[in-house]
């Protein structure tokens, strides 16, 4: 008798927790269904990119020693040109040189030699050891579209020298289209800084830059902010 | 039409497919990769030969001390260029690749000077009349207001800097124009003289004179006359430096045995204060420009390094890390920008000058593989620094730019920068 109570009672319990299961999973299927009948919150998608220094490869230097200004990578050297026309007449050969040089000159020419002697001899490189042999370069993840313009018009914005920082408050702000092959048009100032040569700097950024890589379909235009 | 920088999720309209506001363009941010020095020209004056001659000259070397222009090669204009007058014509300048074009016309003592912008049009950006008895004087005025109508602070020159002449005889003390005109030797000690320092009016000239046999502090007015000795313990009396309102002078005195820093009365000489007290050599001293720091070399970590302390005294602060061997720090007079220029020893054993950002502790180089190049002054804006060079001379570098202008080309040593003048 009392292990029928005790069935029985058991069986009840088993009923109270196959209602809690199936309550349960009708919820979880409820929520889903809503899900996804409803749209799902906009994504933010930022515009912004992480900077990689490229350093330099060779040794590092002594954080204890005074700093040496670092020179940027020579540009290439220049390719020789062949001329298209066919009748072009061969460059004229250098002139051999005079060996009857004034006095003066042969003076400057001993005082250049002696300034060079002054100059302190080439080294090797500094950097890191895991560095590059090309040197600082900024390399831009993230938006790559956007990096690659970035770039272009850092390389052409140069501030006019003897700007102080506290007289643009305000970075200037320019607004300018992107044609389907990359031309850069309609280039204006849309937040002026105050001061015309430095709105002039960061307008002349995008002139100077005049054509970008053809964009993807959703970029036909870009706000570029100019700070110093 | 325009990029959206908010994506929608699944089902949200096309917002792509309209014009939507400029505030939705993708936005970039860049930054300057370098500073650009404005291309110049200086077309030849026009007026009185001589007059036009020195004009052109002085305005030429002024504009490039200022290290913010490239002054263009007068041989480069066509000769249309140069029989244009004081009228100015902006397509042929910008062929020539000239940004900005300076005109003047010097006759009978006055100037006339205007300022032409390439980009701007015929028309001229900045016109004025100077008058004055030497057009140095004019040039170097109507100089300060291009450079204040380019970056909207006035320019430097009118300033003197003060420097000991170190050639053959005696070392005297003289002082220049900035750009390198109208020498003028300030003391007749006939012994040698050095370390000259400006008092912060311009009026007067602090130095270390050894005509009595003992490195005494003397001061002399800066156009010259009888210099007054003004600190004579015995021993040395030395490397002095103004406070900002003239009264007292920080200097090196070892009157008690060891170089410490005192500071005393200007007038009189009479001790004030002794500011440091250590076993280690202390010297070189330099007032902030509010007068609440004192930077000074010591050596009592061992290398000679710049310290920073309260000008009443008090425990120093270590500041230069980098180098074994820093000295000469002058504290820049710009307020907005607490900077300490020093020369400092590189590892491979050339001085070289370099610019402390007291702030951060980083340390910028100004001068580099050009011989060594030492002691450098401030110029009264803080915008210029003046330095002496194994090359010879004085040199003056805008240490944004880097652009270095030999402004001195006799033999001389420890240059200081007295204010600029206003007529």
């Amino acid at each position: 008798m009392a292990r029928r109570e005790g069935i029985r009672r058991g069986s009840r319990r088993n009923f109270s927790g196959l209602l809690i299961t199936v309550a349960l999973h009708g919820g979880i299927l409820l929520a889903v269904a809503r899900a996804h009948s409803q749209p799902a919150p906009p994504m933010i998608v930022e515009h912004d990119f992480v900077q990689a220094e490229m350093v330099k490869l060779g040794k590092p230097r002594d954080k204890f020693w005074l700093p040496r200004i670092t020179q940027p990578p020579p540009p290439p050297p220049n390719a020789i040109k062949l001329s298209d026309d066919p009748n072009a007449k061969p460059a004229e050969a250098p002139k051999p040189e005079d060996n009857n040089i004034s006095k003066d000159l042969k003076h400057a020419l001993e005082r250049a030699r002696k300034l060079e002697a002054l100059a302190a001899p080439e080294e090797p490189d500094e950097g890191a050891l895991n560095g590059s042999k090309l040197g600082t370069a900024n390399q831009a993840v993230g938006d790559q579209y956007l990096a690659s313009i970035k770039g272009l018009l850092t390389q052409n914005f140069d501030l006019p020298a003897g700007i102080a920082p506290d007289q643009i408050p305000n970075p200037p702000e320019i607004k300018f289209h992107i044609g389907a092959d990359g031309t850069l048009s309609d280039i204006k100032i849309s937040k002026s800084s105050g001061n015309s040569f430095v709105d002039d700097a960061c307008v002349n950024a995008a002139q100077k830059t005049r054509k970008v890589p053809a964009p993807p379909p959703s970029i036909h235009g870009i706000r570029v902010e100019c700070e110093k | 039409m325009v990029a959206a920088a908010l994506l929608a999720g699944a089902g949200a309209p096309a917002r792509a497919e309209q014009p939507s506001a400029d505030e939705d363009l993708p936005a970039i941010r860049i930054s300057s990769s370098g500073v650009e020095m404005l291309k110049l020209g200086v077309p030849k004056a026009e007026g009185d030969a001589e007059a036009a001659r020195v004009a052109t000259e002085t305005l030429s070397k002024d504009m490039d001390i200022t290290g913010l222009f490239q002054v263009l090669d007068p041989a480069s204009f066509p000769a249309q260029l140069q029989s244009e007058g004081l009228s100015f014509s902006s397509a042929l300048w910008s062929q020539v690749g000239a940004q900005a074009v300076i005109k003047m016309k010097a006759s009978g003592g006055v100037l006339e000077g205007r300022v032409y912008i390439v980009a701007r049009g015929d028309a001229a950006v900045l016109s004025k009349t100077y008058r004055a008895n030497d057009v140095r004087d004019a040039v170097h005025e109507f100089a300060n207001d291009i450079v204040q109508s380019f970056t909207g602070k006035r320019g430097v020159f009118g300033s003197r800097i003060a420097f000991a002449l170190t050639g053959h005889g005696p070392h005297e003390i003289a002082t220049v124009d900035v750009d390198g005109g109208r020498m003028a030797t300030v003391t007749k000690m006939g012994s040698d003289s050095l370390l000259p320092a400006v008092s912060p009016g311009g009026a007067e000239i602090a130095f270390t004179s050894y005509l009595r046999n003992n490195p005494d502090l003397w001061i002399v007015a800066a156009g010259g006359g009888r210099a007054r000795r003004v600190s004579k313990q015995p021993g040395l009396n030395t490397g002095a430096s103004w406070s900002p309102d003239a009264r007292s002078l920080v200097l090196t005195l070892s009157h008690e045995g060891n170089s410490e820093l005192y500071r005393i009365n200007a007038e009189d000489g009479r001790i004030q204060a002794r500011l440091t007290n250590n076993p280690a050599i202390d010297s070189s001293p330099t007032y902030s420009p509010d007068g609440s720091q004192i930077a000074f070399v010591s050596n009592r970590q061992g290398s000679p390094q710049i310290f920073v302390m309260p000008a009443s005294g008090g425990t120093p602060k270590r500041v230069t890390f980098q180098g074994k061997y820093n000295q000469t720090p002058r504290y820049s007079p710009r307020t907005d920008k607490p900077q300490i220029a020093f020369t400092g020893r590189d590892e491979r054993g050339v001085f070289d000058i370099f610019i402390l950002d007291v702030k951060s502790g980083h340390v910028d180089r100004l001068t580099q593989g050009k011989g060594s190049n030492l002691d450098p002054a401030w110029s009264p804006d803080g915008r210029l620094v003046a330095y002496v060079s194994s090359r010879g001379g004085i040199y003056v570098s805008n240490p944004e730019t880097r652009h270095e202008v030999q402004v001195w080309r006799g033999s001389a040593a420890s240059p200081s920068w007295g204010p600029a003048t206003r007529r």
